[in-house]
């Protein structure tokens, strides 16, 4: 999978680069807008991560570039800038995550990680986490290898959770994605899905577990989950 | 009411009006007792035409028929006296043997004397004049006078019918200037009207607005370019300490950035550890200092809305993972309803999300830590530690405060939430829940 990176601090970009490189990516690295502009001409990205602050334009042109060709290959932004609106105005022109400088490598990669994850983008077939493996091709899921059988709705709920892996899912996510917009949305039914696939993975000896953060959401983490 | 121009407009015209009018009254009033004192003195000169004085010093008089008539007739109160220096009455019409008025003997002016007096016997007010006659080393005095009716009111109705048609006129003319007047404020007013709808779109995030200087009436045009020239330097001042916060974030957070990635780049081991640790707790510092600066020109845009619920929820979502990992976790309780306040939601965001960091801290593993967003405008959080002793509860809202336990943290990150809270015109506070405490937002 080949990344674009667009960074003018050399030494910076080197040491993220290296990371990249040792996480199974390839990157292609670029200091400027236009030079950015160039390699998006010619070479087709899994995704982008985009420093805002480069010597000849605002990096928010880049995404402006990138989003007009009605390419939505996922941007990262990679920032110093923490502003009070800084972040809204980067999302809102169309970037899918917002890291802000500094930060732990191993954060970015799963960062990234989690942008190829989403459906349509180079990680989005095989979802896995711990000993579980989700192919959204053939809707199979395996822990340590054995296929399970989940009912349509469980599946559906692991799919999310597990393209969020390790991050909230909150309610709203849930009805957005699980439930049309001519459904009733029973939110009992989400309680009702999410308990019968915790009791599966369980019974499956699975490794992963889904956490309840109450008037929240949902985690699935590979953190062992406590009774609270 | 009086501070509005078209009041004013009216008082001064209506004052302006009053005091014409005064003078109009006076002269009107002056001319009618000169035409008076005239037709007084032509009337003493008519008697003294008549009047012979022999050289034995009598006085006769001989009056033509229309004269004799005048004087014989009631109607007009018309009257003459010859009078001697002795106040002894010599000639006079109708009997009459007192002067019609006393002056004083000696008194011999030259100018003829005007009087006022009440007949005796209708009670009405006459109006009089005495002339000094010399002859022959003798002084006599001819006194005249007549009544209200006299013949001159010809020509003082004539005077006041004019006064009143000028009046008519004046008052017709203060209206006519007052209606233009007001047409010209309210006219010259309209470009400022415009300018102060451009003013009230002024704000923190709109600073680049400046009033129209076209249309606006010369006078008033150097209030206008003051005022735009204020917003320039205004918005100069708030430019250059985003564009400092802007670069210091920058120039302080990349090469942390660096320094991040060389130390991911060493092999595990203790010294590994300790250097990750020195450099989440230097990069918060950063975060917090720069955030610190960047709220020194927060104001609140008074038509910006947030909604409580949807905070709650996002912090929650923001550092679950991380409260996943340390065996605790984010609950969010209370209303599950938007709950709608004028408010800025990245900062309000970055007040909650402190405070939840802050009670994962303090909360022990297998709690949780509670939002709780309520209808009344409040957002709280609960964690389940050991509390705040009552006399920090206020010391922990300063800058840099520590208590000294073994959890570290900047000591900026609830001085933090008290500036947010603080430009939003809100209210924090903390209650003892033992165990643990519940930070109180509560905001207008």
């Amino acid at each position: 999978m080949k990344l674009l990176l667009v960074e003018d601090n050399l030494e910076l970009a080197d040491l993220v680069k290296d990371a990249l490189n040792g996480a199974g990516f390839i990157v292609d690295h670029v200091s400027t807008c236009d030079e950015a502009k160039a390699s998006l001409m010619t070479s087709n990205y899994s995704g982008v991560i985009l420093d805002l602050r480069l010597p000849d334009e605002d990096g928010l042109n880049v995404l402006g570039f990138i989003r007009n060709r009605s390419d939505s290959t996922p941007v990262l932004i990679l920032t110093a800038r923490d502003g009070l609106a800084d972040r809204v105005k980067g999302l809102n022109s169309g970037a899918d995550d917002y890291v802000l400088k500094p930060f732990e490598i191993e954060e970015l990669i799963a960062r990234i990680k989690a942008l190829l994850r989403r459906p349509g983008h180079a990680m989005g077939t095989v979802l896995k986490l711990g000993n579980t493996t989700f192919d959204t091709i053939s809707r199979q899921v395996t822990i340590t290898g054995n296929p399970i059988a989940l009912s349509r709705r469980e599946l559906d709920v692991l799919e999310l959770l597990l393209r969020r892996a390790q991050n909230v899912v909150t309610k709203s996510m849930f009805e957005d994605e699980l439930y049309g917009s001519n459904d009733i949305t029973i939110s009992n039914s989400i309680e009702v899905a999410i308990h019968r696939l915790r009791k599966s993975l369980n019974d499956a000896k699975a490794d992963v577990y889904i956490h309840t953060l109450r008037g929240v959401g949902y985690i699935l983490s590979d953190t062992p989950s406590s009774d609270m | 009411m009086v501070n509005t121009l078209f009041t004013r407009l009216i008082i001064t015209s209506f004052g302006a009006g009053l005091i014409i009018f005064g003078i109009l009254y006076y002269n009107l009033n002056s001319t009618i007792n000169t035409l008076h004192d005239r037709g007084l003195i032509s009337q003493a000169n008519d008697v003294v035409k008549f009047m012979k004085i022999d050289k034995a010093g009598l006085v006769t008089l001989h009056f033509p028929e229309e004269l004799d008539k005048t004087y014989s007739n009631q109607k007009g109160n018309f009257a003459y006296a010859i009078i001697d220096i002795n106040d002894n009455v010599l000639l006079s019409s109708r009997e009459i043997n007192t002067p019609l008025y006393s002056l004083n003997p000696h008194n011999k002016p030259s100018r003829p004397d005007y009087f006022q007096a009440t007949d005796p016997e209708t009670g009405n007010k006459i109006y009089g004049v005495t002339l000094h006659i010399d002859h022959n080393n003798q002084h006599y005095r001819v006194q005249v006078t007549q009544g209200s009716d006299h013949p001159d009111v010809l020509a003082d109705s004539i005077l006041e019918e004019f006064t009143e048609v000028t009046s008519f006129i004046i008052a017709l003319l203060i209206f006519v200037v007052l209606v233009i007047n007001v047409l010209t404020v309210r006219h010259a007013m309209k470009p400022l009207q415009i300018a102060s709808q451009y003013a009230a779109d002024i704000h923190p995030s709109r600073l680049d607005i400046r009033l129209p200087e076209d249309q606006i009436p010369i006078e008033i045009l150097p209030l206008v370019q003051a005022v735009n020239a204020a917003l320039e330097r205004l918005e100069k001042g708030f430019q250059m300490q985003r564009e400092f916060t802007a670069d210091a974030a920058h120039h302080l957070r990349t090469p942390l950035s660096i320094l991040s990635a060389r130390i991911d780049k060493l092999s595990a081991n203790q010294e590994f550890n300790a250097l990750k640790s020195d450099i989440r707790a230097m990069s918060r510092v950063v975060g917090q200092l720069l955030k610190d600066a960047q709220l020194e020109i927060f104001i609140l845009d008074k038509t910006e809305q947030a909604d409580l619920t949807a905070i709650g929820i996002d912090v929650a979502s923001e550092l679950g993972p991380i409260a996943i990992k340390q065996d605790k976790s984010i609950s969010v309780l209370g209303v599950d309803c938007p709950v709608i306040i004028n408010g800025n939601t990245e900062s309000l965001h970055l007040a909650v999300l402190n405070l939840v960091e802050n009670a994962l801290k303090h909360t022990p593993c297998k709690t949780s830590v509670e939002i709780i967003v309520s209808a009344d405008q409040t957002i709280s959080v609960r964690d389940y530690g050991s509390g705040i002793v009552l006399e920090d509860h206020v010391n922990v809202f300063q800058r840099f405060w520590c208590d000294n336990t073994e959890i570290s943290g900047a000591g900026l990150g609830l001085s933090i939430v008290a500036k947010i809270i603080e430009a939003h015109h809100g209210h924090i506070k903390i209650i003892d829940k033992s165990p643990g405490c519940e930070f109180v937002i509560t905001l207008p």
